[in-house]
């Protein structure tokens, strides 16, 4: 997954920063899957977060299709990346959160996932 | 009893955890009568994958407002954690005077300490020098603050490219031989309500040594001597506790001496800096020309819905995950006693418990750093994870 934050003021719109989530399948969490490839202003977004959850179909039980496998973390204080399996919806909502925590609710920004 | 260490506790059955809501709460002996309680948070479960990765959220249990504002969320008065506090002293008949909001105020922040070492809050770094993210190479001298914070894995995760070399003022490692002295003692006394104010001490004994280890496993590390002849003013005021208040001068002094007299042999003055938590002694070492990091660690109360074990950090590019057997064995390390109880949830009924100072702790458990453990019950298979 690819997520990129654009700061639209008056022209095109421009690219801050473009985050590589290895794993993570937008295209398996609702409501994002309907707005794959489309810019969503941030507090749009925002909003989305709350309703953020698994494709109407998966449950834990569709493991390979529940859960983002073998996404790279650090854990427990170690930063020699281990793999481990994190649901596709909380991959994506938890990144989702740091970049709204560090970027803020700004009119003129977009994200794009892909 | 089971005596275990981290990995025992993360592969063994006892350390199955089955999604639902569990109550966290700790127990000290210094300050509570045996056998009570006193709730510091909710842990709720979401996930746990065919791997056992557990998912899970911490929400700190309510404090008192300060204002008397309510709304419909306000917890209703007995479930603050200043009345837990009052009704836990109260049932064990504890005497000593203190005022709850302070005792709550040492609880709140050794959670929040907690939370930034297990990674599950960011630390953001205040830096002199804004050449450090370009820099190569930096030589990092810890205060006792900085240590205990677990600061040096938040530098390392947001400033990646610079290569870390670690220096441990001796002043540090003096100061833990003399909290441990402190403690034992408060420990065999009987309880009093005052003493809770060793629950801010306690983290110097029990988490210093483990981030030492820690530093030393990932880092270059070396002690930072003493000047002798500070060292001679230093020895020697210990016993007096009438100046009691110029210690801490005292060790910063130490510190910052042995700072500029590391400068002066290494000739390398700008690429070292003091990493230190008080506020009071970054400005001094400021005003020395000495370059300073002063890590500040957000505050938690305000995550109505709990803190994630899990966050994704933009500077390292990476989710940074903290497992809850490490979870509890850090509170375990700050409030030396912690009970999890699950509330509803396949393993409703289960009561796991941590406890740091077993009775039969000998050397090489401390080296080991390990814990005593119970807590089979409902819902646990016996399958290693």
């Amino acid at each position: 997954m690819i997520i990129r934050l654009l700061e639209h003021r008056d022209e095109e719109p421009k690219v801050l920063d473009e985050i590589e989530v290895e794993g993570v399948d937008p295209l398996r969490v609702a409501p994002i899957h309907e707005q794959v490839g489309n810019l969503i202003p941030i507090r749009q977004l925002s909003e989305m977060l709350r309703e953020i959850q698994p494709v109407e179909t998966m449950n834990p039980e569709e493991f390979d299709s529940y859960y983002a496998q073998n996404i790279s973390v650090w854990r427990d204080g170690d930063t020699s990346p281990v793999r481990i399996e994190i649901p596709h919806h909380m991959g994506l909502r938890i990144a989702l959160m740091s970049i709204l925590h560090k970027y803020g609710l700004s009119d003129q920004l977009l994200i794009q996932i892909s | 009893m089971p005596i275990l260490s981290l990995d025992d506790f993360k592969s063994l059955p006892i350390g199955q955890f089955a999604p639902g809501s569990w109550t966290v709460e700790y127990h000290d002996r210094t300050h509570l009568a045996d056998k009570t309680y006193v709730p510091l948070g909710e842990v709720k479960i979401e996930e746990v994958s065919r791997k056992g990765d557990v998912l899970f959220s911490f929400r700190p249990t309510p404090r008192k407002p300060k204002n008397k504002q309510t709304t419909e969320h306000t917890p209703q008065e007995e479930n603050y954690l200043e009345s837990l506090l009052e009704k836990a002293w109260d049932q064990g008949a504890i005497e000593g005077k203190v005022n709850p909001a302070d005792a709550a105020d040492y609880i709140s922040d050794q959670l929040e300490e907690s939370m930034a070492r297990l990674g599950l809050v960011q630390l953001t770094f205040e830096i002199d020098d804004p050449e450090f993210s370009e820099r190569s190479f930096a030589v990092i001298i810890l205060d006792t603050n900085a240590l205990r914070g677990g600061a040096v894995r938040h530098l390392r995760e947001q400033y990646g490219s610079v290569q870390l070399w670690t220096i441990i003022p001796l002043v540090s490692l003096m100061e833990i031989g003399e909290r441990t002295a402190n403690i034992t003692q408060k420990a065999a006394d009987k309880p009093k309500k005052q003493n809770c104010s060793l629950i801010r001490v306690r983290p110097q004994v029990t988490i210093t040594p483990q981030e030492i280890r820690w530093l030393k496993k990932n880092f270059p590390t070396e002690t930072l001597e003493l000047v002798p002849e500070l060292f001679r003013t230093f020895r020697g005021y210990e016993a007096s506790r009438e100046r009691e208040p110029d210690r801490v001068l005292i060790n910063d002094r130490l510190i910052l001496e042995g700072i500029k007299d590391l400068r002066r042999q290494r000739g390398l003055p700008e690429v070292v800096y003091l990493m230190s938590g008080d506020k009071d002694m970054s400005r001094l070492a400021r005003l020395e020309g000495i370059h300073t990091i002063y890590p500040a660690r957000p505050g938690i109360r305000e995550s109505p819905e709990g803190i994630c074990s899990v966050r994704y950090s933009l500077e390292a590019r990476t989710y940074i995950l903290c497992s809850i057997h490490r979870f509890l064995w850090d509170l375990t390390h700050v409030f030396s006693r912690i009970r999890l109880q699950c509330l509803e949830g396949p393993q409703a009924g289960r009561i796991v418990e941590l406890f740091y100072y077993f009775p039969t702790k000998l050397v090489h458990d401390w080296i080991a750093d390990k814990l005593e453990v119970t807590g089979l019950g409902p819902g646990l298979t016996t399958n290693v994870i």
